[in-house]
């Protein structure tokens, strides 16, 4: 039997619990297009997920050697949308835990800050760009441009959820490389 | 490739692959033959050991070896490799002995 399901999930730690608690009751994930997401019934626990951020697309070169790599380790990307993967491990062959050492854990973490930053500053190059046009268009054409103050507020709002995204991996960078002052 | 040997220590998990591949071996055999040597304290999480394999590939401490029966990439150490394992095992036991030392006279 195959279920399917849509949620608008954005916080990728909450989706990732959310999944293995499907995964606990019987639902394994298997597909995932468009907010879409599809189980397929299986034995309860089954399974355990990650979502994982990967440093290029999924059709990379790159990308396809290290998704080889783990599916020899048994770990199977089930689906994908932009850089994140969804990735699946027996739970019966022990824990899932892509990352076990504080370097590898601080790279992860800092691929995610890059990625929310990016896009902030984009957002902010786009909302200063209708600033200006809001600016030229009261002082200097004497009308006011109520689509791009629009424009303004809402990328200013959208900036600052993503820099929220951002600084959240940020934080655990910090305190990870304190941690890493005295051990490994 | 740049073959460098720095004077940093080595993860726990550089210096366990790097003492697994006087064999050749895979990605999964690696981290078999880590958790049994160190008897089920060292796990190595797969991108953890990706990330590592890479940058050894990179410094030339090990090389592909090939696939295996199963069709897995596997890989082996290299004589630079070698010579790093060496410094590190100078390097644990200069500290060991260290440690030894310090703590044994006040015991």
């Amino acid at each position: 039997m195959k279920h399917s399901t849509w949620r608008w999930i954005s916080d990728y730690e909450k989706e990732e619990k959310w999944l293995n608690e499907m995964a606990a009751k019987g639902m394994s994930l298997y597909g995932f297009f468009m907010g879409k997401y599809t189980f397929e019934e299986t034995e309860p626990g089954k399974y355990i997920y990650q979502i994982e951020l990967l440093e290029n697309f999924p059709t990379s070169p790159e990308s396809v050697a290290y998704l080889r790599f783990l599916e020899d380790t048994g770990v199977i990307c089930v689906a994908s949308v932009f850089r994140w993967v969804y990735l699946r491990k027996e739970a019966a062959s022990g824990p899932f835990e892509l990352y076990t050492d504080i370097d590898s854990k601080i790279k992860r973490l800092s691929t995610m800050k890059n990625l929310w930053f990016t896009f902030v500053w984009l957002e902010f190059i786009i909302a200063a760009a209708n600033l200006a046009m809001v600016i030229y268009g009261w002082l200097v054409v004497g009308q006011m441009a109520w689509f791009n103050l629009g424009c303004v507020v809402f990328l200013v709002i959208l900036g600052l959820i993503l820099l929220n995204f951002g600084l959240k991996p940020a934080r655990k960078i910090k305190s990870l490389k304190r941690e890493q002052l005295i051990c490994e | 490739m740049t073959l460098t040997l720095e004077k940093s220590p080595l993860t726990e998990a550089a210096y366990y692959i790097l003492l697994s591949l006087y064999e050749p071996m895979h990605g999964y055999g690696i981290m078999q033959n880590v958790k049994v040597m160190s008897s089920g304290r060292v796990n190595l999480g797969p991108g953890t050991l990706y990330g590592a394999i890479s940058s050894l590939l990179e410094k030339g401490w090990i090389i592909s070896a090939g696939e295996s029966d199963s069709r897995k990439k596997e890989y082996q150490i290299t004589e630079f490799g070698k010579k790093a394992v060496d410094c590190e095992i100078h390097r644990l036991e200069e500290l060991l002995a260290n440690g030894k030392k310090i703590t044994g006279a006040k015991q």
